[in-house]
């Protein structure tokens, strides 16, 4: 657990240290950047403006004032405890002198003291941004998720990933930190997709540590058509890389005629032709553009029985609400969330996902 | 090292290379028959859905008799045994698959001149299965021309163009799309 705290990496949800002292600067507790009109960005949010207006402009400023309040709160907090982010490694020095100078075994109890000091000095500080950006998640998400349709957002999951270890896409891992759980139905193709942090339990020397292995969004399509094999396209890894990254001897390596995608991509499947069906030069082309909105990310994905599974890793959490630093008028948020969405509906539309034609 | 055994040595490398370039040929050459029947099982499909389509068409479309008749009779020809060894047996075969999916083409853009035809229930429920086969009669094709590619290679290149005039393997024709089969039938405009 000691390890798990001092070590683990960024957890998706997680703000980064920096943004704290942000925190300092007065200037973030002032509402005059507010915007309190939509204006419609393209095809994916077309008709938002309205939704907006009916169902999220009104709550701008009751937020807004969450918002200050929270800062407000951090920021205090912040400065009372200013002074301890001095003392804190000061004491951590010494207690590592004391154990380099007294003790048999060297195990770092300074960086353990001094680590774990920090993270609940920023716990204590953060707290009241945690409970706002909260609040953001469980009564705006959802509203604005029900522009598209009947969706529901859910911060808090467990035990998601359970189901899709052995499709040969995630990495072997001992723990598993999921959240942000959106559900719901496109045309008749089960949309499900929450973001995941997972990580292992790796040894060096006497002590184990846990290792960040995955941390992502995952995506998961379920229709009524079944697909007659499994394909996976995963990133090309050199010529070595990919045979090891196979998964299975019943998968073929499978060439298309794109050299771009045969760039990035490396495709294996059970069913040669199926591969080729599903994997057009307008899927190619959705797949490049999912990954640019996603940071250029290395998407992989697995069609098998009737689902499509994406597994999308992140440097950064996307279900998040704006920082606590700056003016909230959920405009961003819905934009990020709205262009997610539609080009998973696109991938719907283009693959047919919710055309059973029995053939 | 004396140097009959160096010959001995070279020899047996050179025979060693050239099985393993007749293995490449022989395995190219399964590919190229196991696409080919990927490709014969959805151009089956297809010919199942067109006596379907064609039903419905009739009843509809008087003026179009020429174009449902050659529909009907490349449908027949297409569907004929063929020797899949046979590389001018197979080129005919994919040429007559081709021409029939430029007629089925024309036909399905005829039926936008019938208003009727055009909002029946049934029709619009064949045409979107044609276009799902047609779909995958395109993937089917990608898979075989990619097959026949690898295949053309192995047999075209030095020392393959001699293992293959051994073995009796010769290159086997592309299947091309013609501009009607590029093109399929925009199902949204019928169901608009």
């Amino acid at each position: 657990m000691l390890g798990q705290l001092f070590f683990s990496g960024k957890k998706p949800g997680t703000q980064s240290f920096g943004q704290l002292f942000k925190l300092y600067n007065k200037s973030i507790l002032k509402s005059d950047k507010l915007n309190r009109n939509y204006s419609e960005q393209g095809e994916w949010d077309k008709g938002f403006s309205n939704h907006y207006t009916l169902h999220l402009k009104a709550l701008v400023d009751e937020f807004e004032t969450e918002r200050v309040s929270a800062a407000l709160s951090a920021r205090k907090k912040l400065i009372w405890l200013t002074p301890l982010f001095v003392i804190i490694p000061v004491i951590g020095w010494q207690i590592t002198i004391w154990e380099i100078n007294e003790s048999d075994e060297f195990q770092g109890l300074g960086l353990y003291f001094t680590g774990l000091s920090f993270a609940a000095a920023t716990w204590f500080i953060k707290r009241s941004v945690v409970a706002y950006q909260n609040s953001i998640k469980d009564q705006i998400f959802p509203r604005i998720l029900s522009f598209i349709g009947d969706f529901t957002f859910s911060a808090e999951v467990a035990d998601k990933v359970k189901q899709f270890k052995d499709i040969g896409l995630l990495p072997t891992y001992s723990t598993e930190t999921s959240e942000d759980n959106i559900t719901g139905e496109y045309k008749g193709v089960k949309i499900e997709l929450f973001e995941t942090h997972l990580q292992k339990w790796k040894k060096r020397g006497k002590n184990s540590r846990l290792v960040t292995v995955f941390n992502g969004l995952i995506i998961n399509l379920s229709m009524n058509k079944k697909f007659s094999g499994k394909t996976l396209v995963k990133q090309d890894k050199g010529s070595v890389g990919n045979w090891f990254s196979k998964n299975s001897k019943k998968l073929e390596n499978v060439k298309l005629e794109d050299p771009r995608f045969e760039n990035s991509f490396e495709v294996f499947s059970s069913d040669q032709i199926e591969a080729r069906y599903l994997l057009t030069v307008s899927f190619m082309e959705r797949l490049f553009e999912l990954a640019e909105i996603f940071d250029n990310a290395e998407i992989q994905l697995c069609f098998e029985n009737n689902h499509l599974l994406m597994v999308i890793p992140l440097r950064t959490p996307i279900f998040e609400p704006g920082p606590i630093t700056e003016p909230e008028d959920f405009i961003d948020d819905a934009q990020s969330l709205l262009k997610e969405m539609h080009l998973i509906f696109q991938i719907i539309e283009i693959l047919k996902l919710n055309m059973k034609l029995n053939l | 090292m004396d140097p009959s055994s160096l010959i001995i040595v070279i020899g047996l490398v050179l025979i060693f290379a050239l099985y393993l370039w007749y293995a490449k040929i022989i395995r190219n050459k399964n590919q190229v028959f196991e696409a080919l029947a990927g490709i014969d099982v959805q151009l089956e499909n297809r010919s199942n859905l067109i006596p379907n389509i064609l039903n419905i068409a009739k009843k509809f479309m008087e003026h179009e008799r020429d174009l449902i008749s050659s529909v009907t009779e490349l449908r027949t020809r297409s569907t004929a045994d063929y020797d899949s060894d046979d590389a001018q047996a197979v080129k005919e075969h994919v040429e007559l698959a081709s021409a029939l999916t430029s007629e089925m083409g024309k036909l399905m853009i005829s039926v936008e001149a019938y208003p009727e035809l055009k909002s029946d229930q049934t029709m619009q429920q064949a045409q979107l299965s044609y276009n799902e086969v047609e779909t995958k009669i395109a993937a089917a094709r990608r898979f075989y021309n990619s097959a026949v590619g690898q295949l053309n290679n192995s047999i075209e290149i030095f020392p393959g163009n001699i293992v293959a005039k051994y073995v009796n393997v010769s290159p086997m024709p592309f299947f091309e799309a013609n501009e009607g089969s590029k093109a399929p039938v925009d199902a949204s405009s019928i169901l608009g």
